[in-house]
């Protein structure tokens, strides 16, 4: 933890405390068991959730060539249809959004994976975005009741991170998300500057206070008070991050269409995870979500500064510039980037057919994205399902044929070195898990033991 | 580890063991038998029922006296004084508590010390001018605008209504009807920054309240009717033949059924059994793609297709579906075979609000935001039922609540909710009796605004049709907490000087309410003013009862830390607890106090 000896700290840090900012301010979480050498513990998985629901058929289309092509233009007949000139061709017939021009880059650097078609199981779907979005993240298609999500079960399952890490977990969120519910380590920090008490005209008497706060919680038993003893350890290892801390590389971030002397929410939000990543806070699982996707009218597909393409302009520049300030050495070798995951996913893809109002109704299958660190990239994933009448789900919908815990399970085994698929996705057949390939890295062994008995036995009693 | 790490650690695996959450090894959901796993494992076909979490958190604390209870779950939180004027209504806490529920079911035109504040400002001509301007005034003079300061003329009757909400909470002696208020605004929610709803809030939120005590169905008709609504979910532009779904969706997601226990996805709805009440069980995306037909056409007059540019409902009988008599309507159990123009619609928004599924939909909301998360099946039943039997009484709703709220289970449950960073941040400020008075263009309140942006919970500012979440799990995170503990030590320690505008003479903003001087006042003999008496009187004051021993324990050491001063021995030997001076030491032991126990974790729980 060099880099922490050269930033001022104050306030928790004192006599005994101070040994090391990594054990005196980790985070109270149980499941940092001792970790192995092996390089999975250094690995990092990003998850950015598109909430509103994506319009993947905008975001990776048919081209002139491709046998839907015909289809396409006809299913998009009222103004959100892309000329097939201005698409960005990815190979097989199809073509990126023409805002997504860093997204082709990092394509054919190979460090993006298209999945495609990718959705809820077909015996789960769900055009709803508060249920669909849950049964993603909850990772339990069909129940919105599981008490905890994906990411949380796969922490908690997990045997190879290091005993501990200050910030193991963060969302740039004002709230946690589904796929982190009930989480005890998981930090959401969405504005870093704010996340401090107010200091002005309490002088000394403020970091007393902190403490004696940080005290009045460390004392009590239940789940609020572990809450808010971990608020106050978050906040003593947050203020010592240096968030002015520039880019490395020149990395881009995304600035604002109507300000660009500002960045986007989006940029922010994958600044902030980089330098918590670069400056060795330990992140290892981070969630970043950009909304704004439920585009049902006037979508603008092919407006520069607007709409859906101002969308994809934003978040194709921020995973550019994510990867690009990433791609610097990290200690025990290789650099951030390589360690670091990204998968990107949005509830539902929206309807094969536009509406009147040049926009797009709920639907089903969608376009997934996997970037960085251990990634195939440069490649196509899962079946096209195709877009002709009989081709479409209910004769509306891109019909799903990947679902989406088919390649988050790949990503468990092979990126995060966790086997236990059983709780982290319970229910999920082991049959129905086709690995496509999308990430490399030696595969262990899924356990998909499917015994209610065991899955859900009570280790405490 | 450290020792302060050891000890989160054991802390944590208590807590872990209690709740089932976060587990050693390998273990993640900790369910002790069969039923609960049963209970959680997906469910991939058949009926889904509304159950309670099968994992139920620990009533981790004693539930305080009832008064208590009822001002932090009913209400945003205890006022000096209220608590005793509770205690005063009865003899016991059954005769208290209806004769509390009644009065406060039954609001007068009068709001005494709201009102006061907002005219102060009407008098000087400021604040609150929008509040109670017509719709017609609301769209000519806000929606319509142009010239200059274009953007915050659009968007100052949203500027006053989030100013009003936190005025209202703080201040309004009808806090029930300002939390159903809130939970109603929720329930139909729409994002308040949005072009047409910033400058028509004032009679969005109006509608609304019309309703609050009344009828389920009129308040959802008249919902439906509002140019925001009809703005933030497309429907202003519904048009046949290629209708937009949105607001139909929403309207059986949100609104009325509610997706939780209703909604059956892609199947077909002939597979589909009925209810007890011989009402089709629940819908299908056939019966969302079929609503939205009913309802195209019903819109807005915004100037456009020869319509008047009033903002006013309008229901366009030339975009409305016409293929009746080869295709009829079927939404759920209403079948239309001939158009009927706006009874199209007024007959599925009637089917809807007495189906059995919105009865139990609208129960299970309420019980989660008054009783708590998970609240008991049983009163989630009997609470449909009430809602179910009155569904044509006027005062439907009403009775709901009271319903509700003389159940056992509201008075005994306790601690299954936080409070949300808004009402974190209004329950600090009733209970220091905050002089401060919010209006727009004004450098206090926005400074106290730019601190609730940051807590996630600012007013009238949630993205998603559903309203700022209610669920405990989601509001107990880091930034909840900082955000909401960063603004209430905002205003403590401002708390000793005057936010008065001497400029202008306009009243307003944070007016001096020295705390020390206060703190006298309860302690009046110098010789008292001990560590252990200033913590117990404050946090009897500030919260009308005692907390945990842990806590209280933490608060005396506090104070004993910063005076100098032994548990029992006058703080008034060290320093002087006469010099009420914003700057005194007196002065900050005193308000760094009230701080820490207005961010305590008994003052969170509800």
């Amino acid at each position: 933890m060099t880099n922490f000896n050269k930033i001022n700290r104050r306030k928790f840090l004192k006599g005994a405390a101070a040994s090391s900012l990594a054990t005196a301010a980790s985070l109270p979480n149980v499941s940092f068991a001792a970790g192995s050498a092996n390089n999975y513990s250094d690995n990092i998985l990003i998850f950015v959730f598109l909430r509103g629901g994506m319009d993947g058929l905008s975001l990776f289309t048919p081209m002139d060539g491709h046998p839907d092509r015909g289809h396409y233009e006809a299913l998009r007949s009222n103004g959100t249809m892309i000329p097939s000139s201005q698409l960005l061709s990815v190979g097989q017939g199809f073509g990126l959004h023409p805002a997504a021009g860093p997204l082709q880059d990092l394509y054919q650097q190979n460090d993006l994976a298209i999945i495609r078609a990718c959705g809820l199981p077909s015996y789960e779907v769900n055009r709803s975005h508060f249920e669909a979005q849950r049964y993603a993240e909850l990772g339990t298609p069909g129940n919105r009741f599981t008490q905890t999500g994906w990411l949380t079960r796969h922490l908690s399952t997990a045997t190879n991170y290091p005993a501990a890490i200050p910030l193991p977990v963060v969302v740039t969120e004002s709230n946690v998300t589904f796929s982190l519910l009930r989480e005890p380590s998981a930090v959401s920090l969405r504005y870093p500057s704010s996340f401090d008490f107010d200091t002005t005209n309490a002088n000394n008497f403020n970091s007393d206070q902190e403490q004696a706060l940080a005290d009045i919680y460390s004392a009590g038993t239940n789940e609020l008070d572990a809450a808010g003893e971990q608020a106050m350890a978050a906040v003593a290892i947050v203020e010592q991050v240096d968030f002015n801390a520039p880019p490395d590389n020149g990395a881009a971030y995304p600035v604002r269409a109507d300000d660009p002397t500002r960045l986007t929410g989006f940029g922010e939000e994958l600044q902030i995870m980089a330098q918590l990543i670069k400056q060795e806070t330990g992140v290892r699982i981070g969630q970043c979500d950009r909304s704004g996707w439920d585009t049902h009218n006037n979508q603008r597909n092919l407006v520069v500064g607007e709409g859906f393409y101002d969308n994809v302009r934003d978040i194709s520049e921020a995973f550019k510039a994510f990867f690009t300030d990433l791609d610097v050495l990290a200690p025990g070798g290789g650099t951030w980037a390589e360690r670091t995951t990204m998968l990107v996913y949005s509830e539902f893809g929206r309807r094969a057919h536009d509406n009147a109002d040049a926009g797009t109704d709920h639907g089903w299958a969608n376009t997934s994205l996997v970037i960085g660190g251990g990634v195939n990239g440069g490649q196509q994933y899962g079946q096209w399902p195709g877009l002709a009448p009989a081709d479409l789900f209910q004769g509306a919908d891109l019909r799903g044929t990947v679902d989406y815990r088919n390649v988050w399970t790949e990503i468990l085994l092979k990126r995060l070195h966790n086997n236990q698929i059983h709780q982290i996705f319970p229910g999920y057949p082991e049959n129905e898990y086709n690995p496509l390939g999308v990430v490399s890295g030696s595969a262990i062994e899924p356990d998909f033991n499917n015994d209610p008995g065991l899955v859900y036995k009570d280790g405490f009693e | 580890m450290t020792a302060k790490s050891n000890l989160s650690r054991r802390n944590f695996l208590k807590n872990s063991a209690i709740t089932g959450v976060a587990g050693a090894s390998a273990l993640t959901i900790g369910f002790s038998n069969k039923a609960k796993a049963d209970a959680i494992a997906p469910q991939f076909s058949g009926l889904k029922t509304l159950k309670p979490s099968p994992i139920m958190l620990p009533s981790v604390v004693n539930v305080p006296p009832l008064g208590a209870l009822v001002y932090n779950k009913a209400a945003f939180g205890p006022r000096p004084g209220d608590i005793d004027a509770f205690n005063a209504l009865g003899a016991d806490d059954a005769t208290r508590l209806a004769s509390w529920v009644d009065t406060q079911l039954n609001p007068t035109s009068t709001d005494t010390e709201v009102d006061a504040r907002m005219s102060g400002f009407l008098n000087s001509g400021s604040a609150y001018d929008t509040i109670n301007k017509t719709a017609a005034q609301l769209w000519t003079e806000h929606v319509r605008y142009t010239g200059a300061n274009e953007y915050s003329t659009k968007s100052r009757p949203r500027y006053q209504m989030e100013r009003l909400l936190i005025l209202r909470g703080t201040y309004s002696q009808w806090q029930l009807r300002e939390l159903l208020a809130d939970f109603w605004f929720n329930h139909f929610n729409v994002k308040g920054n949005r072009d047409v709803i910033r400058s028509m809030l004032p009679e969005y939120d109006r509608q609304i309240r019309g309703h609050i005590f009344g009828n389920f169905y009129d308040m959802l008709l008249a919902n439906s009717k509002t140019a925001s609504m009809l703005f933030y979910l497309d429907n202003y532009r519904n048009s046949w033949p290629n209708p937009n779904e949105n607001y139909a969706r929403e309207v059986l997601e949100l609104h009325t059924l509610g997706a939780i226990e209703n909604y059956y996805g892609a199947v077909d709805p002939n597979t589909l059994g009925n209810n007890s009440k011989g009402q089709r069980t629940g819908y299908t995306e056939i019966d969302v793609f079929q609503f939205a037909r009913a309802l195209t056409g019903w819109s807005i007059a915004d100037g456009t297709g020869g319509a008047a540019d009033t903002g006013n409902f309008l229901f366009r009988s030339d975009q409305h579906y016409d293929d009746h008599a080869a295709n009829p309507i079927n939404v759920l159990d209403v079948s239309i075979g001939v158009d009927g123009g706006e009874n199209d619609v007024t007959d599925v928004l009637s089917y809807l609000a007495n189906h059995y599924g919105t009865a139990r939909f609208i129960a299970w909301k309420l019980c989660t935001r008054l009783v708590g998360d998970n609240p008991p099946a049983s009163l989630v039943s009997s609470t449909a039922d009430e809602f179910y039997n009155r569904r044509n009484d006027a005062n439907q709703l009403k009775e709901v609540y009271r319903h509700i709220l003389l159940s056992p289970e509201f008075q005994t449950t306790w601690g299954t909710k936080v409070k949300r960073p808004l009402e974190n941040i209004i329950a600090s400020m009733r209970a220091t009796d905050i002089d401060i008075d919010f209006r727009d263009d004004h450098s206090p309140s926005n400074s106290i605004f730019g601190r609730l942006d940051d807590t996630g919970q600012k007013p009238f500012n949630y993205d998603d049709p559903t309203g700022y979440p209610d669920e405990k799990a989601l509001w107990s995170g880091t930034a909840p907490l900082v955000t909401s503990w960063r603004t209430i030590t905002y205003f403590l320690n401002r708390s000793a000087s005057t936010y008065d505008d001497p400029d202008t003479g306009i009243l307003g903003g944070l007016r001096y309410f020295n705390l020390a001087q206060q703190s006298n006042t309860l302690i009046p003999s110098t010789v008292n003013r001990t560590p252990t008496q200033l913590v117990d009187t404050w946090m009897l004051h500030l919260r009308g009862y005692a907390y945990d021993a842990n806590t209280r324990t933490q608060l005396i050491t506090y104070v004993m830390n910063k005076s100098g001063a032994t548990a029992n021995q006058s703080i008034h030997d060290l320093t002087d607890t006469n010099n009420l001076s914003n700057s005194s030491t007196y002065q900050r032991v005193v308000y760094t106090l009230i701080g820490l126990i207005m961010m305590s974790p008994d003052a969170i729980r509800r």
